[in-house]
């Protein structure tokens, strides 16, 4: 596939920080005039693929966020979102939905439910103690040729 | 994100409005959880037609207040007509802690009835 432009940004594993990626994932796609609802879903993917590395990653630490973006083909987005935190032990037992690994805070289990369903694929990458990556891909609709 | 809280006769609504994350969230959860513990009401609205941005974090927001709700024995509303939001809410079945209300006419109808 040919990638038509890509970016990356890397940033501390601070909650704050949820929002910047957002809005940095949907300035990067507006080249591509994606719908409303196209926008909403990545940038909704966005948000909890970076609260993942940042509530279940680092846990309370502080480490280094990465994001990337790339357009491939003119109208599909790849996202990837990278940390170095302390991995998922069970990939498959961590995408069933409502499963989480901390109740007490009231999590609701369904980040990775919620990146499947508003994109077209998903994919983890995880080792205990090495880091997360999430992968995903979205083709938007509207072709502007 | 801003929260906006109305009494009426024992029901509360909250309105919500902004962008609601996991970094706000926690912040919102405890002034919602407050406002619950501290009164006795017979039903409560979440109102989120003001939220520009809501992610599963909102679920665990919801859920908070159900388990607070649930000592007085109260019942939960929640109305957005936002396609995206209910879309979060019903694939954690939500529906099963609160009465989803995804229209005006439908806010009007169960509200009139709530009041009698």
């Amino acid at each position: 596939m040919e990638i038509i432009n890509e970016m990356r940004v890397m940033f501390l594993s601070k909650s704050e920080n949820e929002s910047f990626s957002r809005v940095a994932a949907a300035s990067f796609i507006s080249p591509l005039d994606p719908t409303v609802s196209e926008l909403v879903e990545i940038k909704t993917a966005v948000s909890e693929a970076v609260s993942n590395a940042i509530i279940h990653g680092y846990d309370g630490t502080i480490g280094v966020v990465t994001l990337e973006m790339r357009i491939l083909d003119t109208r599909t987005v790849e996202i990837t979102v990278t940390d170095q935190g302390k991995g998922i032990p069970d990939i498959e037992k961590a995408k069933e939905p409502l499963f989480t690994t901390k109740p007490d805070e009231e999590r609701a289990g369904m980040g990775f439910t919620v990146m499947e369903t508003f994109m077209d694929s998903m994919e983890i990458d995880s080792a205990p103690d090495k880091g997360t990556r999430i992968m995903m891909k979205k083709s938007l609709t509207t072709d502007l040729t | 994100m801003d929260i906006l809280f109305e009494e009426t006769n024992q029901i509360l609504t909250i309105f919500l409005s902004g962008e609601l994350d996991h970094h706000n969230c926690i912040a919102a959860k405890d002034r919602i959880g407050l406002k619950l513990s501290m009164g006795s009401y017979h039903k409560i609205l979440y109102h989120l037609e003001g939220l520009t941005f809501m992610d599963s974090s909102g679920i665990g927001l919801i859920a908070n207040g159900c388990k607070i709700a649930s000592v007085f024995d109260a019942k939960v509303y929640l109305y957005t007509e936002n396609e995206k939001h209910l879309k979060i809410f019903t694939m954690s079945n939500m529906q099963e802690l609160v009465t989803l209300i995804s229209s005006r006419k439908e806010l009007d109808a169960v509200w009139k009835s709530s009041m009698k």
